[in-house]
């Protein structure tokens, strides 16, 4: 087991990730390869969350996987509080799984659908050894915690609502005490009354417990009210991180410019922010992703230098950086909510 | 602002009663159901209880008797030994039924454990897995059992050991199917997540969630294996005479064709059990199956 | 029919499923309006009742649904009860819907020029030669790049974004008066939506067609409607002009569904104005107001009898006793 000293209280590193789903046919001139991530790096320190934020084929739930271990990464480091974690074996890897444990996207069928509440809550206890009396106690603790009444005890998941389903998928995970939370879009399928409720849990939690999350989301919104710091991810690259509030007033990228533009903070903003950014055409498919800047096909500002090199994430070491060649003005935005000449897709 | 975190009590969907408010209501929808379940359990009374019930013994010969017509004394009629149908009929149904039921869990446990490990494990494992299910599922049923009926010898036995090995094929391809739908939802990673061992994984998590679709299978394929084992039985492979089968009774039967009665009524009882059958395997899948869906009506 | 008529009128529709004893009401009252070329945005979260609202609108409820009171009226002419042949007429060439799910709403095995076309070819509005070049342009008209040669390409061939376009193209292909859109974004992604909704507003100004979209989301819909209808287990709780409802919403209920989305005045790391409970099972309502449970202004009245929709502006009605109240007590004819 590698171990590795960090400089400021770090929970979870991720070195320069890659993974690659399919094969590369040899007959075959065109390759069936899926790049769902390449080159990814991040860093969380504890009792921090950062967000994870992109649209379909970003390779967010992707990350979210390699982290979890439920996927092997081709390339690159996971370090978990100085483990790392690809090389893990797997009686190494039980030992481990205690400290990060996940809360997925759809309630009802993150919940085995045979197994009543505290037996669903309970099973990471069994898993672990716990004896009954333990697991028991436990369980109660747990549910007080998010917030759910005992009468669910026994309980299947299906004679629940969707938010309820949910607090007990959170109970779940806290239940052997982890450092990290990895959420896979937690709430985007709750009513948005709920949403709201199961997201003041997870703040809530956060605070008390000093849990570290990796927080997935396509909701730009949400994601900063959650995470102290947001990554925004584009066909399997990171193209932009830095603090939410930077990242929605000031954009760098334009990709996280037209997500900010998508999903206004406000309802008057939605009226007033002037023309929403309209990307032409699809996202391309990460079959086949563009050579250079994977986002130039739909940039607003692409130029031809685009397609030659792939952009980095500068300023490197900054809080707020991004991957450009062409980063926006700081005030890009809001000249474009005046209706100054900006450009559209 | 000043919002607070409530305790969550908003009554849930549903209460604990659900389930068996679903069942009856399966029920209600399907009356066809509700006629079979008498016939099940009527048939399982006889079966059990045949020496009780049963006006004569299976192998009591009364030649004077032989080939009458249903009447007082013999309500299914005599075969040809003088034997007394109905008598044979119910001793009958304590060899096939017992027999299909025994190729049906032997199929299904074998078909399963293959289909599991295969759907699971994914790759080499499963392409191996996955070939050899072919190569059994690419003979015609009959003539596999006969052959092996004819290397093993014929024998009730025998007969059990030739349609397990026809029908397990079956069950390992729906389990592999539905284990690979299953092993990406969510709550299977989430066991794995809290560490649970993949095997245990297999046999605690997807297991259960896969029995449902092949019980279903299982109810209606009963009613195969017991025409199955009568046609095999029919042509000499299993049971053998003097062992009251229904299948080998229409066999003997068949040699008497103005003397309806000998093939008629254990034809009857065959069909009525797998009728039977059918109808509950509709009504088991209804009830298992809304289970694990949520509709919402919007 | 005078400038004045609506083009689409719907008063008092009571939808309920099942029969004699065992019936739940899932609309209970609804009413509204909605003239040429306006685009009215239905929100609520599951169950309120928008989406059997819509389709009512043009009879295609599932088994066991039905309309059990109400009017309908589109262009003067009651729909409700009408002749089939008649609804079979109206559906597609008056009144277009666009499904939610682009994936179950289309036939996976033919080509997407011939769904397009199809509409034209029930109503009989082109011949043959024509509706394959008419669906050519449509199809390109909504954005999809080379639509004459992908006319033969089956609907998995598209993204979930092209496949939404290959079904508005579809709704449009008769030129009907009305397009209902039910949840017409939900699923995609968040660039994507924001492109659906740019074409059908574009659209809608091109043909001056009126729009229904029903939805979840308040802020999608703040962005092109020109009215919303907030809708609580099976009726109105409040309507207006969506400047108004945005800026200033009345009902508790509004003002909780503006308030859970994080905005520029939540401060990341603090709770927010969460509601409480969740939206009620339409089989367990009492007489009074289905939202007084979750209501933080909830008085003993609202439990007792539930609040009919008041004016609280020209063009806008709130349906809640307190609202009504201090209103009465400010004396106020405006909102602000």
């Amino acid at each position: 087991m590698m171990t590795v000293k960090a400089a400021r209280d770090e929970l979870l590193r991720v070195e320069r990730i890659r993974k690659h789903f399919g094969k590369r046919s040899r007959i075959r001139k065109v390759s069936r390869v899926v790049h769902a991530v390449d080159d990814v790096s991040f860093e969380i320190g504890r009792g921090e969350a950062l967000g994870l934020v992109g649209e379909s084929g970003s390779g967010k739930s992707t990350i979210a996987r390699c982290v979890l271990r439920l996927e092997r990464v081709d390339d690159g480091l996971i370090y978990l509080d100085g483990v790392e974690l690809t090389r893990l074996g797997s009686r190494g890897l039980r030992e481990i799984r205690p400290r990060m444990q996940a809360v997925f996207q759809d309630p009802a069928s993150s919940l085995n659908p045979r197994w009543p509440i505290h037996q669903v809550i309970e099973e990471p206890l069994r898993v672990h050894g716990w004896g009954a009396a333990e697991r028991r106690d436990r369980v109660l603790e747990v549910l007080e915690e998010v917030g759910l009444s005992h009468r669910y005890l026994n309980v299947l998941p299906h004679q629940l609502s969707g938010g309820q389903q949910q607090r007990a998928g959170i109970a779940r995970a806290l239940v052997l005490r982890p450092e990290l939370i990895v959420a896979d879009e937690p709430v985007s399928a709750l009513d948005v009354s709920i949403q709201a409720q199961v997201l003041n849990l997870l703040v809530a939690l956060k605070k008390e417990l000093r849990l570290s999350y990796l927080f997935i989301s396509h909701d730009l919104r949400v994601t900063r009210h959650l995470c102290e710091n947001v990554a925004v991810c584009y066909l399997g690259n990171i193209v932009e991180v830095g603090a939410g509030d930077a990242l929605f007033t000031n954009p760098l990228h334009p990709y996280t410019a037209s997500l900010v533009s998508a999903m206004p903070l406000s309802v008057e903003d939605a009226r007033q922010r002037g023309q929403t950014i309209v990307l032409a055409g699809d996202p391309p498919s990460p079959l086949e992703p563009p050579s250079g800047c994977r986002f130039r096909t739909r940039c607003f500002r692409a130029q031809t230098q685009c397609a030659e090199g792939t952009p980095k994430l500068e300023p490197a070491g900054a809080a707020h950086r991004a991957a450009c060649f062409f980063p926006l003005d700081p005030d890009f935005l809001r000249d474009r909510a005046a209706g100054s000449p900006g450009s559209t897709g | 602002m000043g919002a607070e975190l409530t305790t969550v009590d908003d009554g849930g969907r549903r209460g604990p009663r659900a389930a068996t408010r679903t069942a009856w209501a399966g029920l209600r929808r399907r009356p066809a159901a509700l006629f079979s379940l008498p016939i099940l359990l009527a048939w399982a009374v006889v079966i059990i209880l045949a020496p009780v019930l049963a006006p004569y013994k299976p192998d009591a010969l009364n030649i004077p008797a032989a080939l009458t017509p249903p009447c007082a004394a013999h309500l299914f009629g005599t075969d040809e030994l003088g034997r007394d149908v109905l008598s044979r009929v119910m001793y009958g149904g304590r060899i096939s039924v017992p027999a299909a039921l025994a190729v049906v869990i032997m199929s299904l446990v074998v078909g399963s454990c293959i289909g599991l490990i295969g759907g699971y494990r994914r790759g080499w494992v499963d392409d191996v897995l996955m070939r050899v299910t072919d190569v059994f599922m690419a003979f015609p049923l009959i003539l596999l059992a006969m052959a092996i009926g004819a290397s093993l010898g014929p024998g009730i036995v025998n007969g059990i050991i030739a349609l397990s090995v026809v029908t397990w094929p079956s069950y390992a391809r729906v389990t592999r199917s539905v284990t690979l739908e299953l092993r990406n939802r969510e709550f299977v990673l989430a066991s794995t997540v809290a560490g649970r061992r993949p095997v245990s994984i297999l046999i605690r998590v997807v297991f259960p969630n896969v029995l449902p679709t092949i019980l279903v299978m299982a109810s209606v394929d009963v009613g195969r294996a017991i025409v199955n084992f009568s046609v095999l039985s029919f042509i000499g492979l299993a049971a053998q005479p003097p062992a009251a089968e229904w299948g080998s009774m229409v066999a003997d039967g068949a040699s008497y064709p103005s003397q309806w009665w000998i093939a008629a009524f254990p034809g009857l009882a065959i069909f009525s059990l797998v009728i039977a059958l059918n109808f509950l395997g509709d009504w088991l899948r209804d009830l298992l199956d809304p289970y694990m869906r949520v509709r919402r009506v919007v | 029919m005078d400038a004045g008529t609506p083009l689409l009128e719907v008063q008092d529709l009571h939808v309920v499923v099942g029969r004699g004893a065992d019936t739940t009401e899932l609309v209970r009252g609804v009413g509204f309006a909605v003239r040429s070329g306006e685009m009215v945005g239905i929100v609520g979260e599951s169950g309120c009742g928008k989406t059997m609202t819509a389709m009512s609108l043009v009879q295609l409820l599932p088994t066991g649904i039905r309309v059990s009171s109400g009017h309908v009226r589109f262009q003067g002419e009651e729909l409700l009860g009408a002749a089939p042949s008649r609804l079979r007429h109206v559906r597609g060439a008056e009144i277009a819907v666009v499904f939610q799910d682009p994936m179950t709403a289309l036939n996976p095995l033919q080509g997407v020029g011939r769904q397009v076309a199809e509409p034209l070819a029930l109503h009989r509005l082109a011949r043959r030669g024509e509706r394959l070049k008419r669906a050519a342009a449509l199809l390109g008209h909504v954005g999809i790049a080379r639509s004459e040669q992908r006319l033969k390409d089956r609907p998995f061939e598209f993204s979930g974004g092209m496949r939404q376009r290959v079904l508005i193209a579809e709704a449009l292909s008769c030129n009907p008066k009305l397009l209902i859109a039910d949840e017409p974004t939900t699923g995609l992604d968040v660039t994507i939506q924001v492109q659906i909704l740019a074409l059908l507003d574009q659209l809608r100004k091109e043909r001056g067609m009126a729009i229904v979209v029903i939805s979840h989301d308040l802020t999608l819909m703040a962005r092109i409607c020109d009215r919303i209808v907030v809708m609580y287990a099976g009726q109105i709780v409040e309507t207006g002009p969506t400047a108004e409802v945005m800026s200033s919403p009345q009902h508790p209920y509004t003002v909780a569904l503006a308030a859970s989305v994080p905005s520029l005045t939540t401060q990341p790391g603090q709770l927010l104005p969460a509601l409480a409970g969740a939206p009620p099972v339409m089989t367990g309502l009492g007489p009074g107001c289905s939202f007084a449970p979750r209501c933080p202004l909830a008085e003993e009245r609202c439990g007792r009898v539930g609040p009919t929709l008041t004016p609280v502006g020209p063009d806008s009605l709130v349906a809640c006793w307190v609202v009504e109240e201090r209103r009465l007590a400010s004396g106020s004819a405006s909102r602000r």
